[in-house]
């Protein structure tokens, strides 16, 4: 086989892996067990967005892991 | 001195220099992954690279940048050893066939070194010390710098699900770690009878009137790297049986030691950079349990000998160089396949079907014993996970971490992780035993061909690198399966390791409750070993047993 099929393989698995941690992150809902409201001085505050209730709800049920 | 007793020495030696070394070197390398301070040579190389040390980067960025990095040394290696002919100290060798430098650079830039080629018959010396070793550099630093930021991503609270710099953590690992101990270990190679210099080869005329071809190259200074960064290929053919590659008993000894120094060390940071130091001695106390008895056994399987040959004989020596004889031949096959090492000091396809089956386990494990330069370590907290994980289920409590809840995505991460080198290696050998391409490879058939199929496969996926020897892998059909999983069982776990890092970087700590399992007592020790052990053998077994336990009772 040519140089091309091997640099053609290179690359596309290294782009799908790209993908995959694309696709991870999008999945990846915010920290449920970040409370906002709470802040300590000497941290960072969180820079993702909010988790709504019903996700929150979710990821913290343990019983909801596993059913899934 | 009796074998038996010159084996047991030679051990408890091991063990007292690693005693020592591992809370040393831990904290130094804790300090080296958590000091905000740059040294000079360090701010030239990020000028070069036009990066800023300080950024830190979001998991998502940390692991581009980990898989833009190996893209870009996959090819850098791959034009090397493809122009090899046409480049200097060549020594007159042709270039790889395409096949053929995808295989070796996916296997050094994956940490696996895998090799199908014999080195003093195909590899330059500009390809060996260019291409090959400054992969055995950066790519043992690519591991570490994951396990750092999994460390770190433990330690940090409501972070955002930054990590920590990738190329800071590439530099420093190379710079102040890997780079200082590879070159006093290179002298020390080199004052203990092991070659480097740049010397064509010479033939000369043997009293018997054949001829023979000596060789020379810079082998000590790839030597040092190939252990320490549990890399594994080796310079010559015979890998560390080659005597200018491992010249005595004692560099042998040396060379066992550098093999697990890292790995455990890593393992000792990782509980000063979550500040709480028993959780590293756990960490470490469990890799011990499992190594130990990983040498203890094979140690007597191959001083046992089974077989009217080995008894007569009164030693399992077929393979083995007499100049280390048994034990120190299992002590070095046991390290280089509980670490992702792969470098060889006897012929594992010669070992005991008993001897060899350990082997094999040692890297279906998954090489956390104390395994490869850091990815033993987030190996091991991946099972630490799913040791919590399994303990919140009976208890009925929700499982938490150093503090860190274990929900759905977290586990499911972990599972895919947990998942990913077994499906490999399933997977590759079912394609390698049902393609004739595959089956040509094989020196025999039977059990034992299954088993040259099955360590072949494991060691790709397991990023170990060490051959039963008998195999025929130098074919298109060998190299681009095996570059495949070497690629995959590399770079996919990492992915699931940085996601998850990044994961319990963004969550806050939670307060230790009733209901919190101590993660630091000798009860997490033994229940990680256990989990380590059951979900190796739910998932191996079948394929095991069709292999070396088929043939050690027939």
């Amino acid at each position: 086989m040519s140089d091309f099929v091997y640099l053609a393989l290179t690359l596309l698995c290294f782009a799908g892996l790209a993908l995959l941690v694309g696709i991870i992150d999008s999945r990846l809902e915010p920290d449920p067990h970040h409370d906002p409201t709470d802040l300590d001085a000497d941290e960072p505050q969180a820079d993702e967005p909010r988790a709504d209730e019903s996700q929150a709800d979710e990821a913290t049920d343990l019983s909801g892991a596993v059913r899934r | 001195m009796s074998a038996t007793t010159a084996a047991v020495l030679e051990l408890l030696l091991l063990v007292a220099a690693l005693a020592v070394s591992t809370p040393l070197l831990g904290r130094y390398l804790a300090h080296v992954y958590t000091s905000p301070r740059h040294l000079k040579v360090e701010r030239a190389a990020y000028r070069i690279m036009r990066v800023d040390p300080d950024a830190d980067q979001h998991w998502r960025s940390y692991a581009m940048s980990v898989l833009g990095f190996s893209m870009v040394g996959l090819l850098i290696v791959y034009a090397v050893a493809r122009l090899q002919l046409h480049l200097p100290q060549s020594l007159g060798f042709a270039g790889f066939g395409p096949a053929g430098a995808w295989n070796t650079a996916v296997s050094f830039v994956s940490n696996t070194n895998w090799q199908w080629y014999s080195g003093e018959a195909a590899a330059g010396y500009l390809l060996q010390a260019t291409g090959l070793t400054v992969q055995n550099f950066v790519s043992a630093a690519v591991g570490m710098a994951v396990a750092a930021a999994l460390a770190r991503g433990l330690a940090r609270s409501r972070n955002g699900g930054r990590l920590g710099n990738f190329w800071t953590d590439l530099v420093r690992g190379t710079v102040r770690v890997l780079l200082p101990i590879a070159f006093v270990t290179a002298l020390v190679f080199v004052a203990g009878g092991m070659i480097e210099n740049w010397n064509a080869f010479h033939t000369v005329t043997t009293l018997g009137g054949g001829h023979q071809t000596i060789t020379g190259g810079p082998v000590a200074s790839q030597e040092s790297i190939k252990l320490l960064g549990t890399n594994g290929g080796g310079f010559y053919n015979a890998n560390s049986a080659h005597p200018f590659e491992n010249p005595n008993a004692f560099i042998n000894l040396v060379q066992v030691y550098l093999i697990l120094l890292v790995p455990f060390a890593m393992a000792w940071a990782f509980g000063l950079i979550v500040k709480d130091k028993r959780q590293g001695g756990a960490i470490v106390a469990t890799m011990a349990v499992l190594a130990t008895a990983a040498v203890s056994f094979m140690t007597w399987a191959e001083m046992s000998g089974a077989g009217t040959a080995t008894r007569l004989a009164g030693a399992a020596m077929e393979g083995k160089e007499t100049r280390f004889g048994e034990a120190a031949s299992a002590m070095f096959g046991s390290a280089t396949t509980l670490t992702s090492t792969g470098a060889v000091n006897s012929m594992h396809e010669s070992f005991t079907a008993p001897g060899g089956g350990i082997a094999m386990f040692n890297m279906m494990l998954g090489e956390v014993a104390p395994g490869g330069v850091g990815s033993g370590l987030y190996g091991m907290l991946m099972l630490a996970i799913v040791t919590v994980f399994l303990c919140g289920l009976m208890v009925g409590r929700t499982p938490e971490y150093l503090g860190k809840k274990i929900g759905q995505h977290e586990i499911v991460l972990v599972a895919l992780y947990i998942l990913t080198t077994p499906t490999l290696v399933l997977l590759g050998a079912a394609v390698a035993v049902t393609a004739s391409s595959g089956l040509a490879g094989l020196s025999v058939g039977g059990p034992h061909g299954l088993s040259e199929a099955l360590y072949a496969v494991t060691s790709a996926a397991n990023n170990n690198g060490s051959a039963f020897a008998g195999i025929t892998s130098g074919t298109t059909f060998w190299n681009t399966l095996l570059g495949l999983l070497m690629l995959l069982g590399r770079f996919l776990p990492i992915v699931f390791v940085l996601a998850l890092a990044g994961r319990f970087a963004t969550a806050r700590h939670q307060p230790a409750g009733a209901g919190t399992l101590p993660t630091h007592r000798p009860l997490f020790v033994a229940l990680l070993t256990g989990v380590a052990l059951v979900v190796v053998g739910l998932t191996y077994v079948p394929a095991l047993a069709l292999g070396p336990i088929a043939e050690s009772l027939s």
